[in-house]
């Protein structure tokens, strides 16, 4: 199990919950994982195979995007944050 | 220029800390800082630059005093509804701190205007409440070359980070494109504490105070981001993007709201 820290945008997918936990050995499963329990969650995120230009996810506060994106290894005590840029002020 | 007696006194408690001596009182005596949106962030930003001494403060923003302002704007007061927030503002920090210079630019920031408007600054302040306005104001502080303190909050989660154009990483580093309308929800939509705000704003301003009386500052190439659900503050990191279309090798940035209208469209 991995803890993922959700941005607020993206709460809903996790009864308004900031984080949660899920399985799987890279950042593709995880969120696929996340995805079967709540549908739509990838789409949020994912475009053509790729993490959308607008979502950064950093694993231990590591930008994926510098390294090996989707494809990352992920380790049991890993924390995964997702989030999209906000605008309030 | 030196300090005056009352400025010693009234300084003092700052003026004794460590490392912070007349010298970088004096740096903020003159710096010229402009702080972009008087609401949420602005009022606490633009106030503790104000009771900090720096010597030049402008307000930029158009907006009237609305009521629903009022759970997180602190300068403004029912009687001020209907009013232009940055002469309010500027007026009454004026009031505060009479040894400084505060003006009042009650104008909209725009991507046509904002490398124009955000010229000749020390810093800038962002206090802004939109994804069009932040990415021109982040634009043109990376073109204009001026330090940017960001901020920005929704509900319970608030962000901060300080950039340094050519240096560190910039607000388009980060997120190179805005979120579709309607992925991320406004304060107005999903609500916002006064207290958040303050929160951010504190962050900013400590940044901004400590860059301009000369002191390493924490927030470079880095993404603070506060959740109040937990009172987790995570620090992601970030780099500086050769291909960044506001700070990389060639400037070929557009406005925001093009980019969302295009998206739109499709």
């Amino acid at each position: 199990m991995v803890t993922v820290r959700l941005a607020t945008p993206l709460r809903k997918f996790s009864d308004g919950k900031p984080e949660i936990t899920a399985d799987g050995e890279t950042l593709q499963e995880v969120i696929e994982n996340i995805n079967a329990k709540s549908p739509g969650f990838a789409d949020r995120i994912i475009e053509n195979g790729e993490i959308k230009r607008f979502v950064n996810i950093y694993v231990n506060n590591e930008d994926v995007k510098m390294g090996k994106g989707l494809a990352t290894k992920i380790g049991k005590n890993d924390i995964i944050s997702i989030l999209p840029a906000v605008s309030g002020g | 220029m030196g300090l005056t007696l009352e400025e010693i006194k009234r300084y003092s408690r700052q003026l004794v800390l460590p490392n912070f001596g007349s010298r970088e009182q004096n740096r903020l005596k003159n710096s010229k800082v402009a702080i972009t949106g008087a609401g949420g962030l602005g009022c606490p930003t633009a106030a503790y630059l104000t009771l900090a001494g720096v010597g030049e403060i402008h307000i930029i923003d158009m907006d009237r005093v609305d009521l629903t302002n009022l759970n997180r704007q602190f300068l403004y007061t029912p009687q001020d509804v209907g009013r232009a927030k940055a002469e309010i503002a500027a007026r009454r920090l004026g009031e505060v701190n009479p040894n400084i210079k505060i003006i009042a630019i009650n104008e909209k920031i725009t991507y046509d205007n904002a490398f124009e408007l955000l010229k000749g600054y020390d810093a800038v302040v962002d206090g802004t409440d939109n994804f069009p306005v932040r990415y021109a104001v982040n634009d043109a502080c990376a073109v204009n070359r001026i330090p940017l303190f960001h901020g920005a909050v929704l509900m319970y989660e608030g962000r901060a980070m300080s950039i340094i154009p050519r240096e560190t990483a910039c607000f388009r580093c980060a997120f190179p494109e805005p979120p579709p309308p309607g992925m991320v929800p406004t304060c107005r939509e999903a609500g916002v504490l006064g207290s958040m705000t303050g929160l951010v704003a504190s962050i900013q301003a400590t940044e901004a105070i400590r860059h301009l009386a000369g002191f390493e500052i924490a927030l470079k190439n880095k993404l603070l981001i506060i959740n109040a659900d937990t009172m987790e503050f995570d620090t992601v990191r970030l780099k500086r993007r050769e291909d960044c279309s506001a700070c990389g090798k060639q400037f070929v940035s557009k406005p925001v709201l093009e980019v969302c209208e295009t998206r739109q469209e499709e």
